[in-house]
């Protein structure tokens, strides 16, 4: 049985992670090699097609435009999400009920159902094609999970905590301030994460509501000419350089991803 | 009804034309037949490559589940492109089918570009599924266990006694999500095959109608339409959450 496991799990991670190792090789390839049938496993690495992307494919400024975006959306949402989350976890009426019921329906619905009110709005305000548009969409869509996900973490933080503090004579803010704020960032740090990911990889707000000034790396890789054989290994280097981020965050937060994604799945 | 002039009340006249659409109806169809595959195949790779984890030693696991986890969390924009060069014709999976007998151009047929998303779609979700399965895992009362192994249960028999009811909440879980997700297919069949070939999903077919045909009346009667869709299908959260929210009293 255990052997079975093994090979199991074997298979899995070579069918999981084997598109991103030969992605890898690929950008690391002269092009003849890239192509070559039988593949070639022996070859002379380049780092040429990221000197390609980086210095005459601009790649730095959709690096540029994407950094905004998600320090932006990261930075609003966390804060609205905060107050939010502590507000639902402790107030007890029907009416918290119905709001995290709305965020909820905001949170399934299909990205096309916001997006061409935002579309048409944009152009009517001249906000197409800019960082604060997308920072505004992008935020407005993250809430809904950012609220859900805070107030899961706020849920598991007794209240006896704030009440101590005001029988000591804080006020309400006081006590949030003094006593629930220092024992709340692993929640804040887990739910910036999944925000951070959801903006960075976010694909077809961009897609639409940029044009050419404020494009970000998704939309720009998808378009790095993936459809021309010529630019496989460019297109490669591309999808590395935009990997390399999330793989550096990742590894530093490895352990509290799990945590949230568990806390998250078994409190919905 | 007139509202300034330019919009001129339609009355039900979007929604009839979507639903009278044969092209609406058959992307409403491949979606649903989209996640009657792939939902139960992510759910159900999960669910073993979550008991094969619970078999090996503390430090191999972390080591798979950083594996496993990749899909799931690069850019999926990125992920699919690196997926896709391996099917093309030149790459290295349609190298390795011909060289064993089998040529597919994945391109070239309903079937083998059904496949392609399939697959897609399968190998991006099933890491969701193996975390929050192996998470539900460490949760299930030892005691149960061992009291069953006591009793000579075979490890089928623990499954369906213990394992498998215990688990039954997060099944529930992971299935609305996927169904989720699944329903609002967009960006993979973009890249992969910008919904040729019986391929087109209702958001794929959203998309078409509202921004590339510029018919954006009916494109958000569509989005309606989607959105109806997606609210029957959340009504056993409703419920959870109600009970929750309650229980705070």
């Amino acid at each position: 049985m255990t052997l079975l496991a093994w090979a199991f799990l074997v298979l899995f991670a070579v069918y999981s992670s084997f598109p991103f190792i030969w992605t890898f090789l690929t950008s690391i390839k002269q092009p003849v090699d890239a192509f070559a049938l039988p593949p070639v496993w022996l070859f002379d690495p380049t780092l040429a097609h990221y000197a390609e992307l980086w210095f005459e494919r601009g790649f730095a400024s959709y690096l540029w435009n994407t950094a905004i975006v998600t320090a932006g959306t990261v930075v609003i949402s966390i804060s609205i999400g905060a107050v939010a989350g502590y507000a639902l976890a402790r107030y007890p009426g029907p009416l918290g009920f119905w709001l995290l019921m709305l965020a909820l329906v905001f949170r399934a619905l299909p990205r096309m159902a916001v997006l061409l009110p935002f579309y048409q709005i944009s152009r009517a305000l001249g906000l197409f094609d800019t960082h604060v548009l997308l920072i505004l969409v992008l935020v407005s869509i993250n809430q809904p999970f950012t609220i859900w996900m805070m107030r899961s973490f706020f849920m598991t933080i007794p209240a006896d905590i704030e009440e101590a503090a005001m029988v000591d004579g804080c006020s309400r803010l006081g006590a949030f301030l003094r006593a629930v704020v220092p024992v709340m960032w692993p929640g804040v740090i887990t739910t910036s994460l999944f925000t951070f990911l959801l903006a960075y990889n976010e694909f077809l707000m961009p897609l639409i509501l940029t044009a050419t000034k404020a494009q970000t790396l998704p939309v720009a890789i998808s378009q790095f000419g993936a459809e021309d054989i010529r630019f496989w290994s460019l297109s490669a280097a591309g999808a590395v350089s935009i990997t390399l981020p999330i793989v550096v965050l990742i590894l530093m937060f490895q352990g509290r991803i799990v945590d949230g994604l568990v806390q998250g799945a078994v409190k919905g | 009804m007139t509202f300034r002039g330019e919009w001129r009340w339609a009355g039900l006249d979007n929604y009839a034309f979507t639903l009278d659409d044969p092209d609406f109806l058959r992307s409403l169809w491949f979606t649903l037949l989209f996640c009657a595959v792939t939902i139960p195949a992510k759910i159900l790779i999960g669910f073993v490559s979550a008991l094969a984890l619970q078999r090996i030693t503390p430090t191999w696991r972390a080591v798979f589940i950083a594996c496993a986890l990749l899909p799931f969390i690069v850019t999926p924009v990125v992920g699919t492109l690196a997926y896709s060069w391996l099917f093309r014709d030149f790459g290295i999976i349609t190298w390795l089918l011909q060289e064993i007998g089998i040529t597919i151009h994945w391109l070239g047929s309903d079937l083998a570009s059904r496949a392609l998303v399939m697959i897609h779609f399968v190998w991006h979700g099933t890491p969701f599924a193996t975390v929050v399965l192996f998470a539900g895992l460490q949760s299930v009362p030892k005691d149960e266990i061992e009291a069953a192994i006591v009793d000579g249960a075979s490890f089928r028999h623990r499954l369906q006694a213990v394992i498998l009811p215990h688990l039954r909440t997060l099944f529930v879980f992971l299935a609305l999500m996927m169904v989720m997700d699944g329903y609002r297919v967009f960006d993979s069949i973009y890249i992969l095959t910008r919904g040729v070939n019986g391929t087109e999903s209702v958001m794929m077919y959203n998309y078409r109608i509202a921004i590339v045909e510029n018919a954006v009346s009916r494109g958000a009667a569509v989005a309606v339409l989607t959105v109806i869709g997606i609210l029957v299908l959340l009504v056993p959260f409703l419920v959870n959450t109600w009970r929750e929210q309650r229980g705070l009293r």
